[in-house]
């Protein structure tokens, strides 16, 4: 019997340099995207003569802890996330909702014309939302909305595009068998979408609403149009809002943009078993 | 399968939880309600938010409605250019400020939009000899569309500490261009011994034009435009001779950093401010990044050139939507005038953003002995005093990108500078006749 212990240990000697440049190379792509976040940390903690020295200086020292704390004093950030919080929690309820059930419809349904509706849907992809922007204002103003968060939800709640494709795939892999049998022991078709579809769908439901809710969260020109008054900013036009005409300040804003981080950081931290499958079920890039 | 009913007292709770939802939703939106009697004017302004002007901003608010019962003001403020992005969509969709603080350079752009109220009558009805900047918003027709706010015009900032360590004597008021010339060089230096120059005696161009060609063309005698900003006049031998002197000073002197390591360097800003260039020309608010980063700093007069100093000047100034109803427009000119009054341009003055547009303060201790460096004030008053404006039209961004892009490229020396000049003066041009033609 030939000493398979040896021969493998012999093959990972062979192999030990092709795994050295492995390391190598996955050393430097991870450097490449850690040094740039680093670097944000660093300037966060910077006053300003060290924010615009040059050489930058890598370490400052003494590091400015005070810029977090300006952050704060300057703005009512713990308000602003909330609006955030807020905006971006409803958006997720209203876009998974809606997209799921009308891209069950889609997927499911005899509904003549289906095909063009859902190409009418995508092809509203294509519109930049700097198009939109002005027609949508006048129309919530006609509405009574400006300056108020229902620009920022109601939308989510009418079924977005990409939600309705997302859910339309999902929900066109699942084999018929098990529709047909809810409907042998007299499921409804609303049942059958919400009793029996809808937990079969949670990979590609999850990613939706994580999708949604970075898109809601980190959503600038709309907020920036339709709200206008500080106590309803969110946390983007919260950390925008801190840059200065004439000097930038772009020490406070690093520091205010780490620490919106933060709850998105967590996010994906806990969603991520979900967010991981979803993406490569439905073979999205994230 | 069976509907789950909820419990009664789940039922209210679940009912609080959607008013309490749907109140901060729906929130209270801006509305202009005059129910109470009084006439609400929403007023719109560009700052950092808490910073200092937002502070004073809100605080000179409070006050003037504490004098003013009948008037009610509702601010809208954001950061510069999320400020503008965000007013343009408010005017094309019919809800724009009622009066709001606009950018000097932008107030024709507005006007010609038929955006803008004529404030013609209003100012008349004050003497304007006791404000800087009422003529720097005077169109060609001499109609006035905005009342200045505050007031910025580049003067020669230098680096006192870096001037008495290179041995040089300061910049004084008789300095010409080629004083400056021969001071910069003195001034850059080597520092890491790579044989390239690493520190500049004088930032020479800056993608803002107004501390850059701008001011140096006219020195030289060239100008912009002629004609209340209706005809191009750049492509001529004095702006030829002032980008000459620009060329010179960075390839052939190497006494300033050329465009291509300005633009690497960062924001031109804050050259000065990190100690790269010993002078530059700056408007009065780059003494705030200077001081900020404790720069000793020294500011002097313009240098003179064949046609004398090149001083211009922009006034942003308070403007009223041509929308606001005469009762609005009343009570937004009050509160214009108000701005411009002692104890409010005192203040604003505090912050040291702007020049005060009210001359008795500007001549105060307030502004010219504020405790802070740079020590001599008054240069930028005498600045303010002589200065044009920068060429004003209602296609003013448009035109001024233009010329800037061929003449970016010709001190790029990426284009002869004859060839860019004549280049600018056709391209805008074509776009100023472009607009007056769909008039």
């Amino acid at each position: 019997m030939p000493d398979t212990g040896q021969r493998g240990r012999a093959r990972q000697r062979r192999n030990r340099p092709g795994r050295w440049l492995a390391y190598l190379f996955l050393g430097l792509g991870a450097a490449v995207m850690v040094v740039p976040f680093v670097a944000s940390v660093a300037n966060s903690l910077k006053n300003f003569a060290q924010y615009v020295a040059v050489p930058p200086i890598w370490v400052p020292d003494p590091p400015a802890w005070s810029n977090y704390s300006q952050v704060w004093e300057r703005a009512p950030f713990g308000l602003y996330a909330w609006n955030s919080f807020l905006i971006a929690t409803l958006a997720v309820v209203g876009n998974v909702v809606t997209s799921a059930m009308v891209g069950h419809a889609l997927a499911r349904m005899k509904l003549p014309g289906k095909e063009v509706l859902l190409a009418a849907a995508l092809g509203t992809l294509m519109l930049p939302t700097v198009v939109t922007i002005i027609p949508n204002f006048i129309l919530y103003k006609h509405l009574g909305w400006l300056d108020t968060m229902l620009p920022l939800v109601v939308p989510y709640w009418l079924a977005t595009p990409f939600g309705i494709f997302l859910m339309r795939q999902t929900f066109l892999a699942i084999p018929r068998d098990f529709e047909e049998a809810a409907a042998l022991d007299g499921a409804n078709p609303w049942q059958v979408f919400w009793r029996v579809h809808m937990p079969l769908a949670k990979p590609a439901l999850a990613t939706l609403g994580v999708f949604t809710f970075m898109a809601s969260w980190g959503a600038v020109l709309e907020p920036t149009i339709y709200l206008t008054s500080p106590e309803k900013y969110t946390l983007p036009i919260g950390v925008m809002s801190l840059q200065g005409q004439f000097m930038g300040n772009d020490q406070l804003v690093t520091a205010a943009a780490l620490m919106s981080l933060v709850p998105m950081l967590l996010l994906f931290l806990l969603a991520q078993r979900y967010f991981v499958r979803g993406a490569m079920a439905s073979g999205l890039k994230g | 399968m069976r509907m789950q009913r909820f419990s009664p007292g789940r039922r209210l709770v679940a009912l609080a939880g959607v008013a309490a939802l749907a109140a901060t939703m729906f929130g209270c939106g801006a509305g202009s309600a005059e129910s109470d009697g009084r006439v609400t004017i929403r007023l719109g302004y560009y700052a950092e938010a808490g910073g200092p002007a937002d502070k004073t901003m809100r605080s000179l608010a409070d006050e003037f409605m504490k004098a003013n019962s009948g008037i009610k003001l509702e601010l809208e403020s954001a950061p510069y250019t999320d400020f503008f992005k965000r007013l343009r969509t408010q005017l094309a969709g019919g809800r724009g400020p009622d009066v709001w603080l606009s950018d000097g350079v932008l107030v024709q752009e507005y006007a010609g939009r038929n955006s803008l109220r004529d404030l013609s009558d209003f100012v008349k009805t004050i003497n304007t000899d006791d404000y800087y900047g009422v003529d720097l918003n005077r169109d060609s027709d001499g109609h006035v569309y905005g009342f200045p706010q505050g007031a910025q015009t580049p003067v020669l900032f230098y680096n006192k500490k870096m001037f008495a360590d290179a041995g040089v004597a300061e910049p004084t008021g008789d300095w010409t261009y080629d004083d400056l010339t021969a001071a910069a060089k003195k001034l850059t230096r080597d520092t890491n011994g790579d044989g390239k120059p690493d520190v500049w005696g004088m930032r020479v161009y800056s993608p803002g034009f107004t501390e850059s060609w701008w001011p140096m063309i006219k020195a030289f005698g060239g100008d912009i435009v002629a004609d209340g900003g209706h005809k191009v006049v750049i492509d001529s031998p004095q702006s030829r001779a002032g980008l000459d002197w620009m060329l010179n000073a960075m390839y052939t002197e190497k006494a300033g950093p050329d465009v291509v390591t300005t633009k690497a360097l960062g924001s031109p800003h804050t050259m000065f401010a990190s100690n790269r260039v010993a002078m530059q020309f700056g408007i009065y608010a780059r003494t705030i990044p200077a001081n900020a980063a404790k720069i000793d700093l020294g500011v002097a007069p313009m240098p003179k050139g064949p046609a004398g100093r090149g001083h211009v000047a922009i006034a942003n100034s308070w403007v009223v939507n041509k929308a606001a109803n005469q009762r609005k427009a009343e009570a937004a000119w009050k509160w214009i005038t108000y701005f411009a009054s002692e104890k409010p341009q005192t203040n604003w003055a505090g912050i040291g953003e702007a020049i005060p547009i009210n001359k008795k303060v500007a001549a105060s201790d307030v502004f010219l002995k504020p405790g802070t460096p740079p020590a001599n004030r008054q240069a930028f008053l005498d600045a303010l005093a002589e200065a044009d404006d920068l060429g004003l039209n209602p296609v003013w961004t448009e035109y001024t990108t233009a010329v800037a892009n061929q003449i970016d490229r010709a001190l790029a020396k990426e284009k002869p500078v004859g060839d860019a000049l004549t280049d600018a003066q056709r391209d805008a041009q074509q776009i100023i006749d472009r607009f007056y033609a769909n008039k």
